[in-house]
């Protein structure tokens, strides 16, 4: 009788535990699941932007005709960038490609920020309603991109947070939940990169 | 600010009132319980141990009591289930209203859905903006509304769950907000979508509209007993009636107090919502500047986030910022106020709005949007010369289309370095100094010394550049380039103004006689400096016209001796102008020049300027038919004119500009 009750218990806490693992398991499964997402979600927004570069720049050729080299230096960033993202996305959780994209961003953000600079300097360009509606395209995609990182840093840090705090960091352990690699700009000066800003 | 901080603090507040929420609702339905109790015993041993079916299912358990103790346990039971169902059916009653979606709710206080292919710029600007705060807080793009009647800057995220949820932003919004200040109410509605505040809100609205059942219930009782309904119990016993009434009565006490502190407290979580919504605006943005920059914008213009429409009344908890009148003193304030909010995010904050800019762009505004004075002209009169006056007078405060082309047409004809100058404050009391040289190289030069010693002598290096471009300018675009000199002056300091005015006085004094140029340059300098303002002086009105008889005829007289030299003319315009003036037409009399120099009209402007409306207006039309009455507009009349129209407060359009329509 007395073992019958002990067994009882004993079954009873192992069924409590195996319930406390699992949540704790789907948990983290969960995070993960949200920072590749948004992860996913950077992608898209950088796709956007390789995207509208080329027309941006067939607009500002007619004006920008001494500014050659500004212009050549952003189609050939957005090149170099569209590769790096293209072996990211192929692996999202490899820490090395998020860091080589991460610096071919940098390059791009700093190549069209010295390109808004230029055209700052064309009134005609400013004027120009095609120029204004790309340029606004432009803004919202730089927007979109930054806030698709910061998306991503923010779940990456909530999913760091739970796989770091005990009793969760003994379980990651065990079932190979890799710390994630947060989205950072290397360059410092890329931080104050000028504002995209036509108005 | 530590938005994550502030997050959590909002969180935690918001859920200590929702306990609040649930002890007033657990507080509702025990007072219910007690009043039942108090009424059984108080009815004592007379009541009828059951009740065949009163109008309330809940007494007809309560006979229970041959001794009728405190704790009744079927009793609460039965009380309790009983309360518990009016809240409950009518929440659901409730809660179906706002079930049908955010698009609805949208839709039903006259929203228009962004199309994604707009080609409006704003518009495409917005669609941008949300699809940003969509990726910044993970959520599905909602669809986007347009309030396009409400010129207030306002906005509301509207849906029950995030896929339904819907953003709503009024015109105003679009029109006066820069793209960061969109981006912060934006992220401050996708807060709300987030947060799932819209679900909480009508949740915790339709529990007090149940509780307001409650209090329904009782008034529709004491009424029922007023008519009587149940005299055929009045034959078993007045214990029963009086029962009833004392339910009725405890029902709407009971309904009423809770359905005030349950607004209260649903008026206490809205507000902290607020504060989490505002605190993730920031952590969406990253950009303080954006939210509190449209909060500032709504403290600094008028209309602020008032709504025109009512019909948005039901739903002021989702707005971004207060949309109505609140109620009690803000204690039912659905939002903190603006600087609470702001101070919130930017513990620097100022107390400073953002007022908006006074300079209207004429080429951009709308003209249905400028609001027309009613028209004070009579029928214009057969001769082209006196529709002259009858236009001037009608055009008087209003902004029409051929005014603004006649005034960019004469602003073409200003020389560009003036133009340059007025708008300087550097260069904009030198010009006015400028406009004031007589022609005479004497009385010039003494005037060039007089400015030379007040206002230095780069003030006379500037003068001698502007020098042409003054000599080529027509005398009577001289008043057009003063109003042009106006906001420039308006910035300067008040001890440089001082000194400008002792200058004027010292030019106009070499100059031996005042001008009547001079005369229009100071009392509009004068008016629109307010150099000697006293707030007192406006106080008092005159609102009758036999008050003003004396200085009407001064200004008449004025005006008619400066039309013309012959005495026969001047009396026949200053006829003209008094036949407009039907009601003191017998009083007035051509005054002889002497009495109607122009310190009298300085004397009689300064009294004219207290008068009313009407008087100011009927005034000025006779004013304007006495320089129109001969057909000719001298320079000297058109500034008198204008100074007498400065003076008296009311905007008249240049009169070339009239007169060349």
């Amino acid at each position: 009788m007395t073992a019958l009750i002990i067994l009882a218990v004993l079954v009873a806490i192992a069924a409590v535990l195996a319930l406390w693992v699992t949540g704790i398991y789907n948990s983290l499964v969960a995070l993960r699941n949200r920072f590749k997402n948004a992860f996913a979600q950077i992608d898209v927004q950088l796709k956007r932007r390789y995207d509208l570069i080329p027309n941006l720049v067939e607009t500002a050729k007619g004006y920008l005709k001494h500014e050659h080299s500004t212009l050549e230096d952003v189609t050939k960033a957005r090149n170099i960038a569209l590769a790096a993202s293209q072996a990211a996305a192929a692996n999202p959780a490899d820490a090395n490609a998020v860091r080589s994209l991460v610096s071919a961003e940098g390059g791009l953000a700093g190549a069209l920020s010295r390109l808004m600079v230029v055209a700052e300097q064309y009134p005609d360009l400013k004027a120009n309603q095609t120029m204004m509606q790309l340029m606004e395209e432009l803004t919202s995609t730089e927007n979109k991109v930054a806030f698709a990182r910061q998306s991503y840093n923010d779940s990456v840090m909530v999913y760091n947070t739970s796989r770091e705090t005990f009793p969760n960091v003994v379980l990651a352990g065990m079932f190979g939940f890799l710390p994630a690699e947060l989205f950072h700009v290397e360059d410092p000066t890329e931080r104050n990169a000028p504002k995209v800003s036509f108005s | 600010m530590d938005f994550f901080a502030a997050e959590q603090r909002a969180r935690k507040r918001t859920a200590r009132l929702l306990v609040l929420f649930g002890f007033a609702v657990a507080g509702t339905v025990f007072a219910g319980y007690a009043a039942t109790v108090f009424a059984l015993r108080a009815a004592g041993p007379n009541a009828p141990a059951r009740w065949g079916g009163g109008p309330y299912g809940n007494m007809s358990l309560g006979g229970e009591a041959a001794e009728r103790p405190f704790w009744q346990p079927r009793l609460f039971a039965a009380v309790s289930l009983c309360t518990l169902a009016v809240i409950g059916i009518a929440s659901l009653y409730k809660w179906s209203e706002y079930s049908a979606g955010g698009s609805a709710v949208a839709e039903g206080v006259g929203g228009r859905r962004v199309d994604t292919h707009t080609t409006d710029p704003k518009e495409h600007q917005l669609l941008n903006v949300v699809e940003e705060m969509a990726i910044a807080s993970g959520l599905p793009v909602p669809a986007v509304y347009i309030l396009d009647e409400e010129p207030a800057i306002n906005s509301f995220a509207a849906g029950i769950t995030t896929s339904d949820a819907v953003v709503t932003v009024t015109r105003g919004t679009l029109q006066k907000l820069s793209r960061d200040e969109l981006q912060g109410v934006v992220a401050h509605e996708f807060s709300h979508i987030l947060n799932g505040d819209m679900r909480m809100n009508v949740r915790v609205s339709a529990i007090i509209f149940g509780i307001l059942v409650i209090g329904l219930a009782g008034r529709a009782t004491l009424w029922g007993m007023r008519s009587g309904r149940f005299g055929s119990s009045r034959g078993k016993g007045g214990g029963a009636v009086l029962v009833v009434l004392a339910i009725g009565l405890a029902l709407l006490v009971i309904g009423y107090i809770g359905y005030f502190f349950g607004r209260l407290i649903q008026a206490s979580v809205s507000r902290q919502r607020e504060f989490l919504a505002d605190a993730s605006a920031v952590q969406f943005t990253r950009n303080p500047d954006g939210i509190t920059g449209a909060l500032k914008k709504i403290g600094g213009y008028a209309i602020g986030s008032t709504l025109e429409t009512h019909r948005a009344a039901e739903i002021s908890h989702f707005f971004f910022a207060q949309a109505f009148e609140s109620n009690f003193g803000g204690l039912w304030a659905t939002h903190p106020p603006l600087t609470a909010r702001i101070a919130a995010i930017d513990p620097h904050f100022d107390g400073k709005f953002i007022e908006p800019p006074e300079v209207v762009d004429v080429a951009k505004e709308p003209w249905s949007r400028v609001p027309h004075m009613p028209a004070a002209a009579p029928s214009p009169a057969p001769q082209a010369l006196a529709a002259v006056g009858a236009a001037l007078a009608a055009a008087a405060g209003t902004l029409t289309p051929e005014g603004a082309a006649g005034a960019q047409a004469l602003l073409a004809e200003i020389p560009a370095s003036l133009r340059t100058a007025a708008r300087s404050p550097h260069d904009a009391p030198v010009l006015v100094c400028g406009l004031l040289l007589d022609d005479n190289d004497a009385v010039r030069q003494r005037q060039l010394a007089s400015i030379a010693a007040s206002e230095g002598s780069d003030a006379l290096h500037t003068l001698q550049t502007l020098e042409p471009a003054l000599r080529q300018l027509k005398a009577a675009h001289k008043l057009p380039v003063l109003q042009l000199c106006l906001p420039a002056l308006k910035a300067l300091p008040p001890t440089a103004l001082g000194t400008l005015a002792g200058t004027l006085d010292d030019i106009v004094q070499a100059e031996g006689a005042v001008t009547t140029f001079a005369f229009a340059l100071q009392r509009i300098l004068i008016r629109a400096l307010a150099v000697n303002k006293d707030p007192s002086s406006a106080v008092t009105q005159i609102y009758s016209f036999q008050a003003v008889t004396a200085e009407i005829s001064v200004i008449l007289s004025a005006l008619a001796h400066a039309s013309s030299d012959d005495a026969a003319a001047a009396a026949r315009a200053f006829a003209e102008g008094a036949s407009q003036l039907k009601l003191v037409e017998g009083r007035i009399a051509l005054l002889p020049e002497a009495e109607s120099g122009l310190v009298q009209l300085d004397a009689a402007l300064d009294k004219l300027a207290t008068s009313s409306g009407p008087i100011k207006q009927r005034l000025l039309m006779a004013a304007a038919h006495v320089v129109s009455a001969d057909g000719v507009l001298l320079t000297a009349e058109a500034e008198l004119l204008r100074a007498i129209a400065t003076s008296l407060d009311v905007p008249v359009p240049p009169m070339s500009a009239v007169v060349g329509a």
